[in-house]
């Protein structure tokens, strides 16, 4: 629906700064067909096709959880780390800065730490306290500067049996959270009928994240 | 006896007005690095789409130059090269002082400096860059021994000969692996090529001797040094055919992508080619760096004049800067996924947008301060290495040995 | 301002939601301040959503939902059918001089002109600067280009913001979205404002509507845009 309610939840849940996006919305073709824009103005909302025909669908990104996470694969000192279930993310106590994961992965959702960050407002918002999982610090309630970030699945969430917030807040019941090793869950049975895609597919980075195809692409015509 | 000597050396070397001056400019690289420490990254011109800049950029082109030190040196006795045995000397002191300015160009481009030693605490060896720093670490090691023996037992010819058939493949690797950091990135189609090793073994073999070419220039102009002809006609044509080869590889990079209609490729070489947002590299590598060097070292008349080939040796490391440009910052400019409002900052400017949909860099002046900092650091290293490992004396001493041959 | 508003701004919010009253607005009863300000007490929410007209009460004559208007007759507006607009039209004779029809619609990152300067709305929402949605086939005929500055006029007013193409407004119409603020420190609109270019002529027959204040036709607009050089 592209209201952006996940990728604003995303940012109050996290608490991030102005300028970070850890959930972005794009804006492109229905079932994912486009990855690079060819609508008449680089912005948001602008619908790809001339005229009265057009084809707009909104792309929810963040961290893809890849099982073949190239990230994790090029962080030269284990800071990027992938949890059994899956979960891809990121030791702040070890993580050195050297960017390299973000050179690494083809989606653009890795946000790093450039400076101090300027946040609004000025107090500590959402989770709020550390988080620890296999003894390593994955959460800080105030972005640390000099360290790679990005989605973390909000494990601190998961991990008490919560959806992540940004499926909580969506309005419409958009996006599902599950165990895709469960076929019997919703996750797996959806992505059973519907015909689910990953991103990017091609590269072999499996993603744990799916997308459902667009059922009924409206099409505006006179 | 070496520090005796370093002592002696340097009084001379500590009034002249260049060493002032470059020390001057470590102290304000210095603290322009305290600043960004103090900022963090946010200071540079780097940001979330383009995210590794000028530091980056001059870690590819020290590591080349360190590459090639070895590569003259070794080829000297690898393959029976007698004019550049007096340059094996100066070859192995800038493969030591140039792979550890490499090393050092690494710290002011990471987030957590001082966090430095998780890179051998808790290696993993799936990622290229800890192969890059392991190969670098090797590599100022073994130049660093090499260069101890070689001022320590200057006789001892048969080690020499099995430390050159080492030092060879150790170049190739170092600077292999250097391209395979970028060239494995599958996120990033301009480097993912397999054609990347052997492009920058190429261009750092040419970089490498240019290097050389102007270090023996100024030996030989201010500290009286003498440079047999035989051996600048060796460095002339090893810059010529190494220039030669290095082209070839990136044209044939250039041939690939313009026959093929893939869009992803073709938007970056867009960028780079004449009339692209990146053309300077273009002319800079292939007409400054590349056929203006090429056609004087080609020409056996202009090769002889000692003054040609240093101001080519000069354009083609001009012409390697500008590839490495060239390769790192259109490698970033468009995402895979590149649709609206493209990627988020990480920073923000009031009135600005945070999102990037195409990528912008230009360095900040901290990044150039820091950068000129440590090339200035880098040359007040080689003059002090030449005067305490005594490297005027082994170039002499082999002039002799090149007569008789 | 304190001349006007002689108190602080909590001792409004107390007055204005009457917290710890015994006539306190549901929402906060049985709240004191001190809890309200420190920490995260849950508020007194319905629990069941919101539903109009849920209890199919309908304030109508007849207390139904009403098709026909029996009080509109003398205005010709007792059933919905199309009335020709008071201008923006093909045959209003200002068309040739005004070929553009001007929205001013709203957009999902505000409520009117409510929450327009939120930073991280405005992050999404174009760093909170108007811009004027445009067919590229309109843009080319007057020599814009996407994200040129441009002066959009009729014989009421002036806006001035940047052009934005997009293939989703049918050629002939321009839209700028309407809520943006045009204050002493927040400027959303480079010059002028949506609002300058619309008229203000009212439905006469809203006079008789109780409850309804009068509104005016916002989307009846006839523009000219031309692009602004600087
Ligand atoms: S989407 Fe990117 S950051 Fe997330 S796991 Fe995959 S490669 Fe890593
Ligand atoms: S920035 Fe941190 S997480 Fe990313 S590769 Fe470097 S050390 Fe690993």
């Amino acid at each position: 629906m592209g209201c952006w309610t996940c990728a604003v939840g995303c940012k109050a849940i996290n608490d991030e700064p102005l300028g970070y996006w850890w959930n972005r919305i794009l804006t492109t073709e229905p079932n994912g067909s486009a990855q690079v824009a060819t609508s008449a103005s680089p912005a948001i909302d602008v619908p790809h096709g001339v005229f009265p025909n057009l084809e707009l669908a909104y792309l929810p990104v963040a961290c893809q959880h890849c099982n073949n996470a190239p990230c994790q694969k090029v962080c030269p000192v284990g800071a990027t780390f992938r949890r059994e279930d899956g979960v891809i993310l990121i030791d702040y106590e070890r993580c050195i800065g050297c960017r390299y994961c973000l050179a690494a992965c083809p989606y653009g959702v890795r946000i790093f730490n450039w400076g101090p960050g300027e946040r609004v407002p000025d107090f500590i918002i959402g989770y709020g306290e550390d988080y620890r999982t296999e003894g390593r610090l994955v959460f800080e309630p105030v972005r640390p500067m000099g360290v790679m970030e990005k989605c973390t699945l909000c494990v601190e969430r998961i991990d008490v049996g919560e959806e992540p917030f940004c499926v909580a807040v969506c309005p419409v019941g958009a996006r599902v959270f599950g165990d895709l090793n469960d076929p019997q869950s919703e996750v797996s049975t959806l992505i059973n009928e519907e015909g689910a895609s990953q991103l990017l597919a091609q590269l072999g980075t499996d993603p744990n994240i799916y997308y459902l195809p667009v059922r009924h692409p409206d099409k505006v015509s006179e | 006896m070496v520090s005796k000597n370093v002592v002696r050396a340097s009084t001379p070397m500590v009034r002249s007005p260049w060493v002032w001056g470059s020390s001057a400019l470590v102290v304000v690289g210095l603290v322009a690095w305290f600043y960004e420490l103090e900022h963090g990254l946010a200071v540079t011109g780097m940001r979330d789409v383009v995210s590794w800049g000028l530091y980056i950029i001059t870690f590819a082109f020290l590591i080349g130059l360190a590459a090639g030190g070895l590569v003259v040196s070794a080829s000297a006795e690898v393959f029976h090269i007698e004019a550049l045995r007096p340059l094996s000397r100066l070859g192995v002191l800038t493969a030591a002082i140039f792979s550890a300015a490499g090393g050092l160009m690494i710290i002011p481009d990471l987030g957590k400096p001082f966090r430095i030693l998780n890179l051998f605490l808790y290696p993993n060896w799936t990622s290229p860059l800890e192969w890059d720093v392991t190969i670098i670490t090797i590599y100022f090691l073994f130049s660093a021994t090499e260069l101890y023996y070689m001022v320590r037992h200057p006789d001892h010819k048969r080690l020499f000969k099995v430390l050159a058939y080492i030092a060879l493949p150790l170049a190739v690797l170092l600077h292999s692996i250097t391209a395979i950091l970028f060239g494995l990135q599958f996120a990033r189609v301009w480097w993912n090529i397999a054609l990347l090793p052997p492009m920058f073994v190429a261009s750092a073999i040419v970089s490498g001797t240019a290097l050389i070419v102007v270090i023996a220039w100024i030996l030989q102009k201010y500290h009286g040094v003498t440079i047999p002809s035989s051996t600048w006609r060796w460095l002339a044509g090893l810059m010529a055919v190494s220039l030669a080869i290095d082209l070839f590889f990136v044209g044939c990079d250039y041939v690939t992508i313009l026959w093929d209609n893939i869009p992803t490729d073709r938007a970056v070489l867009a960028l780079v080619l004449p009339g692209g947002r990146f053309q300077f590299t273009f002319w800079f590598e292939w007409v400054v760096g590349g056929l203006i060097p090429f056609v004087v070292l080609a020409s056996s008349k202009l090769r002889s004049k000692i003054g040609y080939v240093v101001a080519s040796a000069v354009l083609i490391l001009v012409g390697v800067y500008a590839f490495r440009i060239e390769l790192i910052v259109p490698g970033f400019i468009n995402p895979l996924i590149q649709l609206p409002p493209g990627i988020a900052l990480g920073t923000f400017t009031p009135g600005a947008s945070p999102f990037q949909l195409v990528g912008h860099y230009s360095p900040t002046i901290v990044e150039y301060l820091i950068v000129v900092g440590l090339l200035c650091l880098t040359a007040l290293a080689i003059a002090w290495g030449y005067h305490a490992f005594r490297v005027g004396e082994s170039i002499e001493s082999e002039v002799p040995h090149v007569k008789s041959s | 301002m304190g001349s006007y508003f002689n108190q602080t701004p909590d001792e409004y919010i107390r007055m204005i939601l009457r917290i710890g009253q015994k006539d306190a607005d549901p929402t906060v009863k049985g709240l004191t301040f001190a809890q309200l300000t420190h920490g995260a007490p849950h508020l007194n929410m319905p629990t069941i959503p919101y539903v109009p007209f849920f209890d199919k009460k309908f304030p109508t004559k007849s207390g139904k939902i009403e098709f026909y208007v029996e009080m509109l007759v003398p205005y010709h507006q007792e059933i919905c059918d199309y009335q020709e607009p008071i201008e923006a039209t093909a045959s209003n004779p200002l068309f040739k001089k005004y070929p553009l029809i001007f929205l001013s619609t709203h957009t999902r990152f505000r409520t009117h002109s409510q929450y327009t300067h939120l930073p991280w709305l405005e992050e999404i929402n174009n760093s909170g600067q108007g811009f004027l949605e445009i067919n590229p086939k309109d843009a080319h005929d007057r020599g814009i280009q996407d994200g040129d500055v441009v002066k959009i006029f009729n014989d009421r007013g002036i806006l001035k913001v940047r052009a934005r193409f997009t293939e989703g407004i049918k050629p002939g119409i321009v839209n700028c979205y309407q809520g943006g603020w045009d204050t002493v420190r927040v400027h959303q609109y480079i010059e002028g404002h949506p609002n300058n270019l619309t008229h203000q002529i009212a439905n006469p027959a809203q006079s008789i509507i109780p409850n309804f204040r009068s509104n005016a036709a916002y989307y009846d607009c006839l523009v000219q845009v031309q692009r602004e050089d600087g």
